[in-house]
């Protein structure tokens, strides 16, 4: 199985930590792994836009129109990177709003069989009182989706594996609440 | 090591795996993007493995280049590391090094920025190898960069001359798994032999060594015509071929793939694009109809080329002449040629589009700016209050730089540039009898790099402006690298401090203050009495150290003193402290047309209860 991801959202909100899970579980498979992240000068609060290709790949970079996968942790940052995707491609969006796109783009997403999904991450991790486990609610709820690369075991065990220690629980908490969609 | 380990790596941690596993002795380094993670990578494996190498940050890169060739002239393997302006402020001892000569494997590693995401220019690196002479290696991904470094030991060593290893930002800052390979043992010990016509030569020997150095070029050069650094792809459409180094080799690979025309057209890799394989080149451009070379970031191998008949790229404008050589661009480039070639590609999504309807959208940009409690934000505003708007302020290299969103930097040219262009302002200011403030402002390691010989100077000719050393404690735009001031070395021990106060009062300098920038009243107060040091007969340079550490670096003080700030209901929503201090924690709330504090990001510094002149920014009680 090839793949190509796109992880985009802003400085702090831990888009490097969830690519690194996606791409250490991959490690454990037996993936090639390729990826690159893109980021501003600005240290919090700038946009981080995170490239990752498992399978046979050159270039770390995905190219726009060709991504498989979207998740974005913030809706500003969905509507910047959702050109990234191919036609029948998934987007999950860490949102409160539920269906909160503008008409236009919904009807871009239409027309070319662009599956989204909205999830308040946020609101969930801070019910969970771990507001910095958002990024892994999103990615929890996306293994729950059958299209994505890893199931939630294989994700989970790498989750359990690479968190800092004193992180590890709420991590793992916050992942399982995303998948089981609460 | 045993058994083979892998682990996805940085392409700077590939680089510095390939340095370790080269038995590199001495490796140097200053930090700069897209270079800073290869130093701290060396460091962790030479831990990991217990190796005895010498692993430093040194001042400047000049500094860091001169340590480490000093090194390869006793015979032992040593790599400098660097971004590619970098390579400008060690140009010098390049130049004459490609003369002298190197004993032991000499690698120089210069980070490029096509882009550019964090430099002041685009330049190639590959263009000062030319310049200099010396062979240039282009690695396409992290896992060639690493078995690049090993091939660069080689060479150096072979022939006697240093090395440039020039990977660009997609390279530096891509992921992939590597595998851990056996670090080389080699046994060297320093035995310096004195030849002075070589390590000392005068002018006449120089000529000798020029005659010298273009024999190795034209070996390397008959050595590189079947190297396997440079490879090949077959394809039988030999209407077009492709030339590509580097990134641009990747990006091309996967596009083609993706548009399904993959092993249509025939492809030379060149991983060596200085000296060019001209044999090689030669005969690939023969078997096609036309050639399409693709490269970053200027036409190195395009320049090369001698018959440049059937060659598309930047010369003749097929590919833009700035910017990053991106997947987007390099798609639209082969869609437009295959169809005039006639051959087809998937109809792939319109993209342009969506950006039309997301531009209407009208997103907020989101510039870069300081971080909440940032201690630059706070020098800014009180060295502004004090100087006011017809201040001229020259800036510097550093997260400082962002003091232009505050107007409060004015010109930013290079690293130690605050420092000369407010000297220069001065001078020609003053010629005309004229008075003006003027406060340049430098970060502590900025000022250690290269704004000790500018301030000397200032002193020697006279020069009177208010200079403000932004200490921080750390290097911290490019992640909190230890300067000499702090005395931290590389490996996380203790040297010995080199006192940024000692420097300064060593220049001559008469007027030395030094203040936490947190203290905002005070310090405009500082900066006032500066600004009349400046004035005064028997004055001159006044120089302020304002010294509070970087807020991600070493939060403690916050911790110790935090100032819960609020917004009074009097705000009306004027914004002045959002365009005059900037701080990203205080947002407007349409809602009710006025300022609040964002209590996720902010850190309670307290600064901003200075940032607003009607007095609506307090402490909360409680």
């Amino acid at each position: 199985m090839d793949a190509k991801l796109i992880l985009a959202g802003l400085g702090g909100q831990g888009v490097l930590f969830a690519t690194r899970v996606f791409s250490e579980t991959a490690l454990a498979l037996g993936y090639e792994i390729l990826g690159s992240e893109t980021h501003g000068m600005s240290q919090r609060g700038g946009s981080v836009i995170s490239h990752l290709k498992l399978g046979a790949y050159d270039s770390p970079l995905v190219r726009q129109g060709t991504a498989d996968i979207l998740f974005a942790f913030d809706e500003q940052e969905a509507y910047r990177t959702l050109a990234f995707l191919r036609r029948g491609g998934l987007c999950f969006v860490n949102s409160a709003q539920g269906d909160f796109w503008d008409e236009g783009v919904a009807r871009y997403m239409a027309e070319n069989d662009i599956t989204a999904y909205s999830y308040g991450a946020d609101s969930v991790a801070l019910k969970l009182r771990s507001p910095r486990s958002a990024n892994l609610a999103l990615l929890g709820y996306g293994t729950s989706v059958t299209e994505t690369p890893f199931g939630h075991d294989q994700v989970r065990s790498t989750i359990e594996r690479i968190t800092p220690p004193g992180f590890g629980e709420a991590n793992l908490v916050a992942f399982d609440a995303g998948y089981r969609r609460q | 090591m045993s058994e083979s380990r892998q682990e996805v790596l940085l392409g700077n941690e590939a680089i510095a795996r390939g340095i370790v596993e080269s038995g590199c002795h001495v490796v140097t380094s200053y930090p700069g993007t897209p270079s800073s993670e290869i130093l701290p990578a060396v460091v962790r494996f030479k831990k990991e493995l217990d190796l005895d190498s010498h692993v430093e940050w040194s001042i400047n890169e000049k500094v860091a280049y001169e340590v480490a060739l000093a090194a390869s002239y006793t015979g032992k393997r040593a790599a400098v590391i660097m971004k590619q302006v970098g390579l400008n402020v060690a140009a010098d001892p390049l130049m004459s090094s490609a003369y002298t000569g190197v004993k032991g494997g000499f690698v120089v590693i210069s980070c490029d920025d096509p882009g550019p995401h964090s430099s002041q220019t685009e330049q190639d690196s590959r263009f000062f190898a030319m310049f200099a002479k010396v062979p240039a290696l282009d690695p396409s991904s992290p896992r060639e960069a690493r078995e690049m470094v090993k091939a660069a030991f080689d060479i150096s060593e072979r022939q006697h001359v240093p090395v440039i290893l020039r990977p660009t930002l997609r390279v530096s800052h891509a992921r992939q798994n590597i595998e851990f390979m056996p670090v080389l043992k080699v046994e060297r010990p320093a035995d310096f032999e004195k030849d002075p016509g070589r390590w000392a030569a005068t002018p006449r020997f120089r000529l000798q060594l020029h005659k010298e150095l273009n024999e190795k070029l034209q070996s390397i050069q008959e050595e590189f015509e079947t190297s396997d650094l440079n490879t090949s792809v077959s394809g039988q459409d030999r209407r077009l071929g492709f030339i590509a180094g580097g990134t641009s080799y990747s990006v091309l690979k996967d596009t083609l793939r993706e548009l399904g025309l993959e092993g249509r057209f025939p492809i030379l890799k060149i991983g060596t694009p200085y000296p060019l394989p001209q044999r090689l080149v030669a005969d690939f451009v023969a078997g096609c109809e036309q050639v399409l070379v693709l490269e970053e970031t200027d036409a190195v191998i395009e320049l090369q080329i001698l018959d440049k008949r059937k060659v598309l790229g930047r010369l003749n404008g097929v590919v833009p002449s700035a910017g990053e050589l991106t997947p987007e661009m390099l798609g639209q480039l082969l869609v437009q040629k295959a169809g005039v070639l006639g051959a087809e590609v998937p109809q792939e999504i319109d993209t342009f589009e969506l950006a039309q309807l997301v531009g209407e959208l009208g997103l907020p940009v989101r510039r870069p700016r300081l971080c909440p409690g940032c201690m630059h934000r706070a020098a800014f505003f009180g060295m502004k209050r004090a100087l006011g708007p017809k201040g001229i302020y020259p800036g510097d290299i550093g997260c400082y730089t962002l003091g232009v969103n505050l107007e409060a930097v004015d010109t930013v040219l290079d690293m130690g540039g605050s420092v000369t262009i407010a000297s220069g302002l001065y001078q020609a200011y003053s010629q005309d009898g004229l008075d003006v403030p003027i406060a340049a402002t430098i970060g502590d390691s900025t000022f250690l790099h290269s704004g000790v010989a500018p301030l000397a100077n200032a002193v020697y000719n006279g020069a009177r402006f208010v200079l403000v050393i932004l200490d921080n404690g750390t290097t911290a735009m490019t992640g909190m690298q230890p300067t000499a001031d702090s005395g931290v070395l590389a490996d996380g021990g203790m040297g010995q401090r080199v006192a940024i106060k000692g420097l300064v009062e060593a220049c001559g300098v008469k007027f030395i203050e030094e203040i936490d920038p947190y203290k905002v009243k005070e310090f405009e107060a500082v900066v006032k009495r500066a600004r009349d040091h400046t004035r005064e007969p028997d004055g001159g340079v006044a120089v302020i150290i304002a010294k509070h550490p970087c807020v991600l670096f070493d939060p403690s003080p916050l911790r110790k003193n935090p100032v819960r700030v609020m917004v009074t209901e009097e705000c009306d929503g004027c914004q002045y402290c959002r365009i005059a201090f900037e701080c990203p924690a205080l947002v407007m709330d349409e809602t009710q047309s006025r300022v609040v504090v964002d209590r996720r990001i902010c850190v309670s510094c307290g600064v901003c209860t200075e940032a607003c002149p009607k007095g609506c920014i307090v402490e909360a009680e409680g």
